[in-house]
């Protein structure tokens, strides 16, 4: 009798232990761990978003505080205290300035160098015009002939003129001493 | 001074056509070839020289404008009397190394054609003569 009482009681005892269980949690199964890792894993993923996006605004925030920074220590460098960066960009571009300066006025000096060449070499024309065609393009070329030309026509039209002043032959295309030693000949286009 | 050694009969000077511009210089040429038969050669020289009217019509207009008969020298220009006359002197003038506009050329060889120094190449060569003879 006594040994079927304590059974009983400690049937009692074991179900209440039981029951006490139940009520705290009941333990997971395998499908609700795999979805409570996934639910993890997704959280972690937005976590990791958040923090990747966090991270990217402080880079951001960091930047435009350094540009920031940068910007306030060059606007006062510009106004006052930085004047040797100030200073450098000024003296850079004036230096460019210059340069270029340098460059235009080395090259004027050099055209005026061949200016002056020109006709302190053109002793006797030919010579001159010799060189101009060698320091020269082929523009210079053809505005000295061009120039050369009209020269030449205006000479030719003297000569004309004094040729029919002085009652010379002027037979067609010929002017002067038909047994003259010097014979000049033009050959010439009248375009 | 060329002028001088013109006029003193030293030298004689020339004009020869070179025909580069097509159509307007033959017409310009056979106009001027056509105006010497009349006596006006050197005077449609120097009219196309300064101007670039090179029509037919602005050649009889100013074969008229001298005075000339118009009639012949209309019939002269539309012959094209003087074409192989032309012809010939541009074939020459190629033939002697003419190969540029305008050429000068002194008893055949090769002169400036700036002033100062043809000037200078003639008087060098009249002292040269000078000498000589």
């Amino acid at each position: 009798m006594l040994l079927r009482m304590g059974l009983v009681l400690v049937s009692a005892s074991l179900l209440l232990a039981a029951c006490t269980s139940e009520s705290d949690e009941p333990p997971p199964s395998s499908a609700q761990m795999a979805e409570g890792q996934q639910e993890e894993s997704a959280m972690a993923y937005e976590a990791g978003e958040s923090e990747s996006a966090e991270q990217e605004s402080e880079v951001e925030a960091e930047q435009s505080g350094e540009a920031l920074q940068e910007e306030a220590e060059r606007v006062p460098a510009q106004g006052g205290d930085g004047q040797g960066d100030t200073d450098a960009v000024v003296a850079q571009s004036g230096d460019g300035e210059g340069a270029e300066q340098a460059v235009q006025e080395s090259q004027a000096e050099d055209g005026q160098e061949e200016q002056e060449r020109v006709p302190a070499q053109g002793g006797d024309g030919e010579g001159e015009t010799e060189q101009v065609v060698s320091q020269g393009g082929d523009e210079e070329d053809v505005a000295a002939q061009g120039g050369d030309g009209g020269e030449a026509e205006a000479m030719v039209g003297m000569i004309i003129e004094s040729g029919h002043r002085a009652g010379l032959i002027a037979n067609r295309n010929v002017v002067g001493n038909p047994d003259a030693p010097i014979v000049i000949t033009e050959y010439s286009d009248f375009l | 001074m060329i002028e001088e050694l013109v006029r003193t009969g030293v030298a004689r000077f020339e004009y020869s056509h070179i025909i580069n511009h097509g159509r307007p210089s033959m017409l310009g040429a056979l106009a001027t070839e056509c105006g010497g038969d009349q006596g006006a050669w050197w005077s449609f020289h120097d009219h196309y020289m300064s101007q670039w009217d090179f029509s037919r019509e602005g050649a009889i207009a100013y074969a008229a404008s001298l005075s000339l008969d118009t009639e012949e020298f209309t019939q002269c220009l539309d012959s094209e009397k003087y074409l192989e006359l032309v012809e010939g002197q541009h074939r020459q003038a190629v033939a002697d190394g003419a190969n540029r506009t305008p050429t000068v050329r002194i008893n055949g060889e090769g002169a400036a054609i700036v002033a100062d120094a043809l000037i200078e190449q003639v008087l060098t060569l009249a002292a040269e003569l000078e000498a000589e003879g």
